[in-house]
């Protein structure tokens, strides 16, 4: 009886995934329909995860060189909250780390522009200098990458840093080298990339 | 003075090894290249190209279906050539090979939740389709290394049925388990990797991690097979 029990619940879940694989326009021909169908009916573990994921994302959303002003901006106010997060439970100079995030948002955010006009310029230059432009494009958005990955790394900490107060003292402090440390490398980015624009100008 | 919970704002959390950091929707990175070898080329020899199956959103769905079906034919299989030293009548024997597919198959399924839950207490959360991908594929690894050592109990139980061939069973099904558990920590490794900043290796509290979220998957996987096998076994 249990056994039985068992069973219709396990093709009563599997008539449910089944049912809503063929209400899914995934597959257009009636035969893969059909085959998605029965596959979720027997085996709908291994299928139900993949129906509940939703449509793909496409493809270049992640990596899309172009405009990424929106992204950046996200990235600041994810930085700004945790700076306010930070604030009390670190005994680093927050106003310093705030003045940093402001500096190289705007870094990035020259860099992005700089990378979109490049663009430009690169679909009209003639192909004799076109070269030279995509090298300068690609270490344009090299820096940019680099910047935003530093951004994110920063978020991070400072979230973790929150939290790290409340537990072992050891780790707080090790936390907080790390910090230190990602602040010098912030600084040492910023003001590269300011010599970079100053040249550039 | 009311002060904020630090764990209110807290919406999701940022250190699992196989999400990038502060990215909205939280998928894996696509995968970077391709290798044209038939997956089951690639099951035995090449756990770096199953990586980038599994990244792949196209083709995750086809490996675990492809995954799915080498389970469920190289443990049915195995069966048979295993069983074959006891000169069972035909229909028994066939009859054995579809339950012991079906059980491993059953087992696979009943381990998903469990391990994903696991990776969850753990910090190691990943998207559940990826880890039934991996899953699917380390299993289909290890049930392929089955098929190949199931001679040799067929064989030793025929020379020595006291002795040479329960350890030979035994040692066959234990191989396989260290295969399988070996194939999965190699392919969690890699993905990290993939996840992680371009070309970093993964951190050493992240390591450590995933190797106790390894151990703890396996530690269920076993522990579901045992459960059908012995389900089988009580069944008759």
């Amino acid at each position: 009886m249990t056994a039985f029990i068992v069973l219709a619940t396990y093709l009563a879940i599997g008539g449910v995934t089944a049912g809503l694989s063929l209400r899914t326009p995934r597959q257009a021909s009636g035969a893969a329909r059909a085959r998605a169908a029965a596959f979720a009916l027997l085996l709908w573990p291994y299928t139900l995860p993949f129906m509940l994921q939703g449509p793909p994302r496409p493809a270049g959303t992640h990596t899309d060189a172009t405009g990424r002003g929106a992204e950046i901006q996200g990235r600041e106010q994810r930085l700004e909250q945790a700076l306010k997060r930070a604030d009390g439970a670190a005994d680093i100079d927050l106003t310093r780390v705030a003045g940093l995030a402001a500096r190289l948002g705007r870094r990035l955010r020259h860099l992005d522009e700089r990378g979109v006009a490049l663009e430009a310029a690169i679909a009209e230059a003639p192909a004799s200098v076109r070269a030279p432009l995509e090298a300068l494009h690609e270490s344009c958005q090299d820096d940019l990458a680099g910047g935003l990955r530093l951004m994110d790394e920063l978020t991070g900490k400072l979230t973790l840093l929150a939290f790290a107060n409340l537990g072992d003292s050891r780790a707080h402090v090790s936390e907080l080298d790390e910090v230190r440390s990602l602040l010098s490398r912030l600084e040492a980015m910023a003001s590269a990339t300011r010599e970079v624009a100053a040249v550039g100008t | 003075m009311p002060t904020a919970s630090p764990i209110l704002p807290y919406r999701s959390e940022h250190l699992s090894p196989f999400l990038p950091w502060a990215d909205e929707d939280r998928r894996l990175p696509s995968a970077k290249h391709d290798s044209d070898d038939a997956l089951l080329v690639q099951l035995l020899q090449a756990p770096a190209a199953v990586v980038d199956r599994i990244l792949d959103p196209a083709r995750a769905q086809a490996t675990v279906y492809s995954s799915v079906a080498i389970i469920a034919g190289a443990s049915g299989l195995a069966s048979l050539i295993m069983l074959s030293a006891w000169h069972d009548p035909h229909r028994m024997a066939l009859l054995n090979a579809l339950m012991v597919a079906a059980g491993s198959l059953g087992a696979l399924a009943a381990s998903i939740a469990p391990i994903w839950g696991l990776g969850v207490l753990r910090t190691v959360r990943m998207p559940l389709p990826q880890l039934v991908a991996l899953l699917t594929s380390s299993v289909a690894a290890a049930s392929l290394l089955l098929v190949a050592l199931s001679a040799a109990p067929a064989v030793l139980w025929r020379l020595d049925p006291d002795w040479a061939g329960p350890l030979a069973l035994v040692g066959a099904f234990g191989t396989a388990a260290i295969g399988c558990a070996v194939r999965f920590r190699t392919q969690l490794l890699l993905l990290a990797q993939r996840a992680g900043v371009e070309g970093a290796e993964a951190s050493h509290t992240d390591r450590a991690r995933i190797e106790l979220f390894a151990r703890n998957a396996m530690l269920v996987l076993a522990f579901t097979n045992t459960l059908a096998g012995w389900a089988w076994l009580a069944l008759g």
